[in-house]
């Protein structure tokens, strides 16, 4: 339980600097002029690989490090999982560590699917 | 101005989703719906951000109270992680208007649910499964260590399924499910099972909410504020919770959630 503790406590860590960097990215989002709240009742979603293209190719530093922000958040849930998975095979429970494994695997999956879509 | 109004209205509701009990998601969609005419796909994709935000920050002190079953969050996670991405790949074929209006539905159902009195049902009785994964385990309270079994796991795994649906289509941490199955089906103490279902929203919410952010329902122009808004404005509502009597609050917002989920419903059926 000590570890886990551990493990969650790296993930509010990282949920700290998840925190700045949307801070920051909103910040520069908001003075760079964006329509922050414009067309948004219309739904056409454009690829994040789309959305990063173009802020590079703009050189747009709020969407990149908002960007930078969103994926790492969403990427600390599955690393929890992936660490609890090894923690629980530490202590030779072998059928916990699978299941969180088979979380870990689904989580991945779930992830791909975004990019099919 | 308008970005000024987002972020403190994100704030508010991070304070009253944590004080209700109630996570930010199911304050935040009608917010930015309603208030702000914003697409309900992109409202419910910055909210599950929001989600996975408050939940993956609070797990520690879920954990610290040694209430939390880790061995049975792992284990349920698997209905909520696949039950999330039915909901993803659903959430495609379905109209807008359906889901306002299965917004609506739900939001009555929780404010249903958060007028019941949680009855504590102790069994003596242990599942086949909570045998063999060892997940029966104890609690501590006043009086000392109280060991408790769990039952019906597989029933508790399909509500699970039913409560990651719902969590990837209307972007919520669906936690008044969750806790429903662990309370009434799994029969675990009533501090388990809400420490055990808030430690496991973060990851049920994080499985649609990677699948929506690749697809680009995510904009970072609303998901970022809202994220920041809801993560401080949850923070502050921990820290006022010691001192506030939420009985009253709750009965305030029984009414208004009321209202506002009618709301939802006549923007579906209309």
């Amino acid at each position: 339980m000590n570890l886990e503790l551990k493990i969650s406590k790296l993930l509010r860590v990282g949920v700290m600097v998840v925190a700045a960097l949307l801070s920051v990215g909103t910040v520069l989002m908001w003075t760079s002029n964006h329509d922050m709240l414009a067309n948004f009742s219309h739904y056409a979603p454009e690829p994040l690989i789309e959305k990063i293209h173009w802020a590079l190719l703009l050189n747009d530093r709020g969407t990149l490090i908002s960007i930078a922000g969103l994926s790492i958040l969403v990427s600390l849930p599955i690393l929890r999982v992936f660490l609890t998975g090894i923690l629980f095979l530490k202590q030779k429970e072998y059928q916990l560590s699978l299941i969180a494994m088979l979380v870990f695997v689904s989580l991945l999956l779930s992830f791909l699917l975004g990019f099919g879509e | 101005m308008l970005e000024v109004f987002l972020l403190i209205s994100a704030v508010v509701a991070g304070f009253l989703g944590s004080i209700l009990g109630l996570g930010g998601g199911i304050i935040i969609v009608p917010v930015l719906t309603l208030v702000y005419g914003v697409n309900i796909r992109y409202a419910v994709a910055a909210s599950l951000i929001s989600i996975v935000a408050t939940s993956s920050g609070a797990a520690a002190s879920y954990l610290k109270d040694n209430l939390t079953n880790l061995r049975v969050a792992v284990l349920l996670e698997i209905g909520t992680v696949t039950g999330a991405i039915a909901g993803f790949l659903i959430s495609a074929y379905i109209k807008t208007k359906f889901l306002f209006l299965l917004f609506g539905l739900f939001l009555m159902f929780s404010v249903f649910m958060m007028l019941q009195r949680r009855e504590q049902s102790a069994s003596d009785k242990s599942h086949p499964w909570s045998d063999y994964l060892k997940l029966n385990s104890e609690y501590p309270d006043q009086k000392g260590s109280i060991p408790y079994k769990v039952e019906n796991v597989p029933v508790g795994l399909f509500v699970m399924f039913l409560a990651g649906i719902f969590s990837a289509l209307l972007g919520i941490g669906s936690g008044i499910l969750k806790v429903l199955a662990m309370d009434r089906a799994m029969k675990l103490p009533i501090k388990v099972s809400s420490a055990t279902s808030n430690f496991m929203i973060g990851v049920t919410a994080s499985a649609s909410a990677g699948a929506y952010l690749l697809r680009g329902d995510i904009l970072p122009e609303i998901a970022a504020p809202v994220a920041v808004g809801i993560i401080a404005g949850s923070f502050l509502g921990a820290k006022a919770m010691v001192r506030m009597r939420s009985r009253h609050i709750r009965y305030i917002f029984v009414v208004v959630l009321t209202i506002v989920s009618i709301q939802m419903i006549i923007k579906g059926l209309t």
